[in-house]
């Protein structure tokens, strides 16, 4: 097991509606083992994206725990300092929003690269790989050099895609990573995570796609209203509603 | 491993009745303590700062920011607490002229927010890099020069400017060289105080970017205070929010953009154009 999740919710307090709680999640728990793929669905709004911030602790937890273990032993990315959490992003846990953001300005192959020169890879062997992952998602190369800002969607969201598994991870957490792709592009970056990133990389997406989920996962997590319905094997699972 | 380690900040201005921080802060409102009129710039600061860390300090005009900032580069007294920089061995605060002058000369780099506080504009931009060089102990004209030109060079300002007066500069040139400066003797913190007000919007970004190749590549601690999210967000992973004086929260920089807990941090996100 890699990660285990455990009673884990998340309330939000708006203030500008005089204290108005919203919940995110409740009492959410399962676990996730080295190598296998947990596939998030549930219509918009029931918790889907949340849950993927709580375990970037980019949302905080409002109670329950987040075990995640490290190469250096366990850490609850509930309740651990800022510092632990930083110091296990990038290397050991990634994030491929939905959006790329990005200083303006920075050639797409430096917005792929930078993420694994901080990591320590040498500043031209990342680039190399940047050009790669980036060749592989069918990017054209003339876009390389050019500035994301100006790129379409779904040239941005392979920009993005690109970015997030460069590291390879070992817990890889995917936001509708393909949601802007077309099934050809989409099924080049699918093939990618299986080609690029070791088998035991352990991956958390949340996708709308039955046939993404039905291809790639192995279990399912079914979210509704911000609550666990169900954790079935893909082979059992039958879609009822995917908005 | 810690670069600097600061708690119970504080700077009151005016002649204190002893009571100001009770009396001003979040809670009250107001940061002018209303029995003695004294403005608590700010009171109560705590962090820590590792090698390689960016630290985001945000908050409106009077929150106590910029205070906050000119006590750490040591360009003002601070009225309490206790400030430790890895490269001197006890209380800053207590610490003689000569001993904090050492450690402005040669372990801190500091940004100001208007270039006139940070560079002398008659003098050449090599000559504003030169200075800080000289001020740590740089005696061999070769060398100096040498240092200067490989400064420009990352800072990306143009080599054969580097004689002509800073006043001549453009704007985005005049922070490079403030960018130079406050990095020429490799420093362990860097303060950086509205690194981008005043810039044009293509510029703004290509200095940012330029330090944050910097900052990485060197490890260098950094504060960064700005009133501008977009900063804070490029540059920072952890922010301090402030406000009337005080820090009301604290947190990684995407917890803060996307889950803000305090009433004023989700006024404050809320309120990007």
């Amino acid at each position: 097991m890699i990660l285990d999740i455990d009673a884990v919710s998340k309330t939000f307090e708006m203030h500008v509606l005089d204290g108005k709680t919203v919940p995110g999640l409740a009492d959410v728990r399962f676990s996730v083992d080295e190598g296998e793929f947990v596939a998030i669905v549930g219509e918009s709004g029931s918790g889907k994206s949340s849950l993927l911030k709580c375990i970037h602790r980019t949302y905080e937890p409002t109670s329950g725990t987040i075990r995640f273990r490290t190469e250096d032993g366990e850490i609850d990315l509930a309740s651990c300092s800022d510092r632990d959490v930083l110091a296990v992003r990038g290397s050991e846990l990634g994030y491929a929003s939905q959006f790329l953001d990005e200083i303006p300005r920075v050639p797409a192959v430096d917005v792929v690269a930078r993420p694994m020169w901080e990591q320590g890879t040498d500043r031209e062997a990342a680039r190399e790989r940047a050009r790669e992952l980036l060749a592989a998602l069918s990017l054209p190369a003339d876009l390389f050099d050019a500035y994301p800002a100006t790129f379409s969607g779904g040239e941005r969201q392979r920009v993005n895609f690109a970015r997030a598994i460069g590291p390879q991870p070992r817990l890889l957490l995917l936001d509708e990573p393909t949601s802007a792709l077309d099934p050809e592009t989409r099924a080049s970056a699918l093939e990618l995570l299986d080609s690029y990133l070791p088998t035991s990389t352990a991956m958390i997406g949340v996708f709308h796609n039955y046939e993404v989920v039905r291809r790639i996962a192995d279990r399912v997590v079914v979210l509704a209203d911000a609550e666990l319905q169900r954790v079935v094997d893909v082979a059992d699972y039958t879609p009822e509603v995917l908005a | 491993m810690t670069v600097l380690s600061v708690s119970n900040l504080g700077k009151i201005y005016g002649q204190s009745c002893g009571d100001c921080v009770e009396h001003t802060g979040p809670a009250v409102g107001d940061n002018q303590c209303p029995v003695c009129d004294s403005v608590v710039a700010c009171a109560d600061v705590d962090f820590e700062l590792h090698d390689g860390e960016v630290l985001g300090i945000v908050g409106e005009s009077g929150s106590g920011k910029s205070s906050l900032a000119e006590m750490l580069a040591l360009d003002s007294d601070a009225t309490a607490g206790d400030v430790r920089y890895d490269a001197y061995g006890g209380n800053m605060l207590s610490a003689d002229y000569r001993a904090q002058h050492e450690l402005q000369n040669e372990h801190i780099g500091m940004v100001h927010q208007h270039v006139q506080d940070g560079l002398e504009l008659s003098f050449s931009g090599g000559g504003n890099v030169a200075e800080k060089l000289l001020a740590a102990g740089w005696r061999h004209y070769g060398d100096i020069r040498e240092r200067v030109e490989s400064l420009f060079r990352e800072t990306e300002v143009p080599v054969s400017r580097m004689d002509d007066a800073t006043e001549t500069y453009s704007g985005g040139m005049q922070r490079r060289v403030q960018i130079a400066k406050a990095i020429a003797n490799d420093p362990g913190l860097v303060v950086l105080d509205e690194p981008t007000t005043g810039l044009d919007v293509s510029v703004q970004a290509r200095v940012l970017d330029m330090f944050r190749r910097l900052q990485r590549e060197q490890d260098v601690a950094t504060v960064v205070v700005s009133h501008d999210l977009d900063v804070i967000r490029l540059l920072a992973d952890r922010t301090l929010v402030m406000r009337h004086g005080r820090v009301i929260e604290t947190g990684l920089t995407d917890r803060i953009m996307e889950d803000p807990h305090h009433e004023y941090t989700q006024t404050l996100i809320n309120s990007v154009l």
